[in-house]
């Protein structure tokens, strides 16, 4: 170490401000980065532990009926290839749940299960798994959301329910109430589990249940491609077992599953790289500052060269500094952020997904990210600079010519006809270009921070008006299968018969069935008997009829058992499943063209506003590994009176704004969508502007109805939903969801309510960066003008008169500053989001208010008075014995 | 230390230009001379003569266009940079006009900047003491005067005890008083430790106490003349 080592305390103590806000600042963003990190990094390890430990599944598929155990067979034995797979039924009721007490009357969904033991086995975070029938356990977030505890009681779609539990069901890490959503509800969706006989009486209660069945391969090392071809054969066996297959999720298409950790992943690259622009920065902040030292200092560094001091040894002295506070900044942040940031930064995820208990996995790479590179970066960046800088001959230093262009630029000739004013300002401007164009990097990026927390709820109140907007209707129904509206009393009663018939055990109604056919032939072949016996009568005649009699008999007698043990089902006598099995038998289900009637009359006022719909999900592949988009392929009335100014018809394919946004389609493009279930690809162009529809959120395609059913090969008449701006009541049979424009409220207050925590982060760093870079760049200007300042005062300037010159000098830049890297960033923050939200269904478009823009602006300059106070103060403090110190 | 008849600085036909073309000045043009061990050699001339530009090339802070440098039988103009810069802290003291010191160090903390570079340099006290800074050594430079800054920076060149030490009008800031005091001490500098000087002045007062006066005019040498009786230094006068 040189002598010159002495200097690095008093050249810290002289600019103490100087370092420990570059300190702070490094330290700062460092300890939350690593914070975030290790939290992350312990949610990611706990997640993957879950898989083997609470048996999460490989997949799911939700059939639109129960399936029989003969179609669950055929989908087992078509695993065999894989090494087989077992299937767990896995069946749902979404159960409207009432609080105890307050509320805000928004209605709140319990997916509620059968309390599980083989797959997706829930952990227990207070109390117990329900034991009696009016128990219910219920998520964690759910409950810390809606201020529920263990022993509270709630109104389970109208059944009264204690909490006998607090759990995570692993399957549902991020609360989805669809796959294909954009974002998790944690406020009006949670997940709960009750037992048997409580979900039979949430059935009772008119709960349409959700048919899925999770599977589990034997194998469970399964490469992805494997367990795809597995998956598409088990679809394709139940399929040929004719069960109606509504979905199939893999489990790392499953957001509920695999949400979470894409989450954290995703944000764990977003906090590094929000760390490396940052220490960046911070290393050219270094950079500019150490290279006016280095002018300031050039004669001394001429001298120690000339005396025989090696370039490197220069270097490592102005080095040191940066150095030692890098160094310092990313130990000790690293440290913090270790010790104060983890719980603040887990919290922030345990608020929105439900997890098992927190534990910290500690892993050396965040010591590596946090502490190891920033450091490095900075001193390497700056190493950098210096030798930049460095790279002049002693000679050059001697002669002060280690400004590099600085000569030229300060030679620049400016045009006579500006005053003296302009001209000084603007020989200040090109005297300092490097500073400020380091300030204008350091602006616009606090700019851009600033500006995402001060944009992000106006963006997110946006996409949820949007959302809304994009809802035609105040009810928007989905069916499993069509189901028409209109019907006379005795066709509903028909349905009706049938509806009650197919809700029991599906043996009992088929053994009926064979009883009665059985009976028929037996009666037939008594009457062929009797028919004979007649013909010509014998004793052998007589002997048939009579046994034909007694076989009519035994097979009455038979029916009767069967019909008694439908009834028993039914829980009804025999007279009326004769009566039902009569109605039914009207209908003629062996015509496709027949759809079921709805059993309950909505009333033709009701019934005449509905408008019939059909709609079918198909994949789009982002590319780039990005996955697939979910896009829905809507058919809809041409005239319709919900979708209006919606011109579809005459294979005119129209496409929602989002997905034009989001993938930047053009005109005449041809885009491939893949059917998962079919393994067919769909090709539908895009035919110009005249064919785009609705708001940037809007991720749909639309078209005519008869045009999606000739697309799908559908019958002519199918359809499967209705938008009604009435509340319909449609039958759970054939019920498949209601989504209302609070539903898509909900998903906006719910990213409302997880961006809000990162706002004021956002906002306070971005305002210790304006006031960080702002002071230390201007800073420089005025020390390095500190002579100019003294020889002004010499010649009787005023320090008001000085600082006119100086400090409006600066003011420009900054103002200026602010005001152009708006645009700049506005693009930046639209990429940034883009880029984000790539891998989500979904188009977010980012959405900066004017007010948000001038907030970003004001905020900024109302820092920037601050440091122009204190810069002020420094001119007043410039001493006259500056200009008469020596200088060659 | 006497002053011997080695040469030591051996200079031929040293040429060095700046520009070109219509632009292009000939700041020396062969340039021959000799300075033996030990000698206090004073160069004279007016501004723009080519002074500052000889001190420079026998320093190695630029290449010469012609002509030989040997300093101490090292021969510099064949000296890559790198070696010119292990030849600088071997060999070589500077003195500059405007001293050049490092504000944020003491004045003895200035002098052991370059000591460090020496692996024998002299010893600090007696240094300091016969500079007369013993008293003033824990001060900052701004706090001393400037002949005292001065003689720090005159200790600076002297502690690593190097052969030759290049003075660049080292009184050209300082008052009569205080530039006598400064030559007085480089007088006994040089007659202690036996180093050689090259002083660079424009006071041709000085020249009377120097063992060699070289006068240089358009990059010339118009004089180079061996004095037999030098002045002592507080007998100068100007």
């Amino acid at each position: 170490m040189t002598p010159l080592a002495r200097r690095l305390p008093r050249e810290l103590k002289n600019n103490i401000g100087k370092y420990l806000g570059i300190f702070l600042l490094m330290c700062g963003a460092i300890a939350l980065t690593s914070g975030f990190l290790l939290a992350a990094h312990s949610i990611g390890s706990i997640i993957d532990e879950m898989r083997d430990e609470y048996t999460i599944e490989d997949g799911r598929i939700v059939t639109a009926f129960e399936a029989t155990d003969a179609q669950i067979d055929a989908a087992e034995g078509a695993t065999e290839d894989v090494g087989g797979a077992t299937f767990y039924r896995n069946f749902s009721i979404d159960a409207t749940i009432k609080q105890p007490v307050g509320g805000d009357g928004t209605k709140r969904t319990l997916r509620t299960y059968v309390h599980r033991t083989e797959v997706d086995i829930a952990f227990y975070c207070e109390g117990t798994e329900p034991q009696e029938d009016d128990e219910v356990a219920i998520d964690r977030v759910f409950a810390k959301n809606n201020e529920l505890a263990v022993g509270d009681t709630v109104e389970l779609s109208g059944r009264a329910y204690t909490i006998c539990g607090i759990m995570t069901q692993p399957d549902s890490q991020a609360l989805f109430p669809n796959n294909s959503d954009f974002t998790v509800n944690t406020i009006t969706y949670g997940v709960a589990e009750v037992t048997d006989a409580g979900f039979t009486a949430l059935e009772d209660a008119g709960g349409a249940p959700t048919y899925t069945y999770s599977f589990v391969f034997n194998d469970r090392d399964l490469s992805v491609a494997d367990r795809t071809d597995a998956e598409e054969d088990i679809v394709k066996a139940l399929t040929d077992a004719d069960a109606r297959v509504d979905d199939l999720i893999d489990a790392d298409s499953n957001q509920g599953i695999g949400y979470a950790r894409n989450d954290v992943d995703g944000d764990s690259a977003m906090w590094t790289t929000l760390l490396d622009i940052i220490i960046v920065i911070m290393a050219f902040v270094f950079v500019v500052l150490t290279n006016a030292t280095i002018e300031e200092e050039s004669a001394i560094i001429g001298t120690l060269l000339a005396s025989g001091y090696r370039k490197r040894e220069i270097v490592l002295h102005y080095l040191a500094l940066p150095a030692i506070v890098g160094i310092l900044a990313a130990g000790l942040g690293c440290a913090l952020g270790v010790a104060f940031f983890t719980e603040p930064m887990r919290s922030l995820y345990y608020g929105s997904y439900s997890l098992p208990p927190f534990h910290v996995y500690w892993s050396w790479e965040i010591f590596f990210k946090c502490a190891v590179v920033p450091a490095a970066a900075l001193i390497l960046i700056t190493l950098v600079g210096l030798l930049r800088k460095m790279g002049k001959t002693p000679l050059q230093f001697l002669r002060h010519e280690a400004s590099g262009k600085s000569g030229t630029k300060r030679g620049l000739r400016l045009p006579e006809r500006m005053g003296f004013v302009a001209r000084f300002r603007l020989r200040i401007f090109l005297r300092n270009l490097g500073n400020f164009a380091t300030l204008f990097v350091g602006v616009a990026f606090a700019s851009l921070l600033l500006l995402f927390g001060l944009a992000i709820l106006p963006t997110m109140t946006h996409y949820a008006d949007n959302l809304e907007t994009s809802l035609v209707a105040e009810h928007q129904y989905t069916l499993k299968a069509p189901l028409e509206l209109e019907g006379s009393a005795e066709e509903r009663e028909q349905w009706a018969a049938l509806d009650r018939l197919q809700s029991v055990d599906g043996a009992l109604l088929s053994a009926a069935e064979d009883a009665e056919d059985e009976l028929g032939d037996a009666a037939d072949a008594a009457q062929a008997a009797a028919d004979a016996l007649a013909a010509s009568p014998s004793a052998e005649a007589m002997q048939a009829a009579s046994n034909a009699l007694d076989e009519v008999q035994a097979k009455k007698d038979a029916l009767s058992t069967r019909l008694d043990a439908l009834a028993d089902a039914l829980d009804c006598n025999r007279n009326e499943v004769v009566d039902l099995i009569d109605d039914a038998s009207n209908i003629d289900t062996d015509n496709d063209d027949i759809h079921p009637v709805n059993t309950t009359d909505n009333g033709a006022g009701k019934i005449a506003q509905t408008e019939k719909y059909a709609i079918y999900q198909l994949q789009y592949d982002r590319g780039e590994g990005n996955g697939t988009e979910t896009v829905s392929i809507y058919g809809i009335s041409p005239d319709s009176r919900y979708w209006k100014d919606l011109d579809v018809g005459g294979n005119r394919v129209i496409f929602g704004r989002g997905l034009l946004d989001k993938f930047g389609w053009k005109e005449g493009q041809k885009v491939e969508l893949d059917d998962k279930y079919e393994e067919k690809d769909y090709f539908l162009e895009y035919a110009g502007d005249d064919f785009a529809w609705g708001t940037k959120s809007d991720m749909n395609v639309y078209m005519s109805i008869d045009d999606f059913n000739e697309l799908f090969g559908n019958d002519a008449s199918y359809f499967n939903g209705y938008v009604s701006d009435e509340e319909l009541d449609l039958d759970s049979r054939y019920f498949s969801g209601d989504t209302t424009p609070d539903d898509m409220r909900a998903v906006g207050d719910q990213f409302i309510d997880m961006m809000s925590s990162l706002i004021g982060l956002m906002v306070g760093l971005a305002v210790f960066i304006f006031l960080l870079f702002m002071y230390l760049l201007t800073k420089a200007v005025i020390d390095r003008s500190a002579r100019s300042i003294s020889y002004m005062k010499v010649f009787g300037y005023r320090d008001g008169e000085i600082s006119h010159l100086y400090i409006r000098s600066i003011t420009l830049c900054v103002v200026a500053s602010l005001v152009l890297c708006e645009p700049l960033i506005i693009e930046s923050l639209a990429a940034i989001f883009r880029t984000m939200l790539l891998t989500y269904n979904g188009n977010i478009e980012i959405y900066v208010p004017w007010s948000a823009m001038a907030a970003c602006a004001g905020i900024g300059f109302a820092t920037y008075l601050v440091v122009a106070f204190l810069h002020t103060r420094s001119i007043k403090r410039v001493s006259l014995a500056e200009a008469l110190k020596v200088q060659e | 230390m006497a002053k011997s008849n080695t040469p030591y600085l051996v200079v031929e036909g040293l040429a060095k230009h700046y520009g070109d073309g219509e632009a292009r000045v000939q700041v020396l043009d062969g340039i021959t001379t000799t300075v033996n061990r030990g000698e206090i050699c004073v160069m004279l001339g007016p501004s723009g003569s080519g002074k500052s530009t000889f001190l420079n090339l026998i320093g190695g802070l630029e290449g010469a266009d012609g002509g030989t440098i040997s300093v101490g039988g090292c021969e510099l103009t064949a000296l890559s940079s790198k070696d010119l810069g292990e030849y600088r802290r071997r060999e070589l003291g500077f003195v500059f006009q405007f001293y050049n010191l490092v504000p944020d160090l003491t004045i003895k903390e200035n002098i052991e900047v370059t000591a460090h570079l020496s692996s024998n340099p002299l010893p600090m006290e007696e240094l300091l003491r016969s500079l007369g800074l013993w008293e003033h050594r824990n001060k900052f430079p701004r706090q001393v005067s400037g002949g005292q800054q001065q003689r720090c920076a005159i200790g600076r060149a002297l502690v690593k005890n190097p052969g030759l030490i290049l003075c660049d009008e080292p009184t050209g800031a300082l008052d009569y008083k205080t530039s006598k005091e400064v030559l007085e001490l480089m007088e006994h500098v040089n007659q202690r430790y036996g180093c050689t000087l090259v002083i660079v002045t424009h006071n041709a007062a000085i020249a009377r106490m120097a063992d060699r006066v070289l006068r240089l005019r358009d990059g010339r040498l118009a004089e180079n003349e061996v004095n037999s009786s030098p002045v002592p230094a507080s007998e100068l006068d100007w």
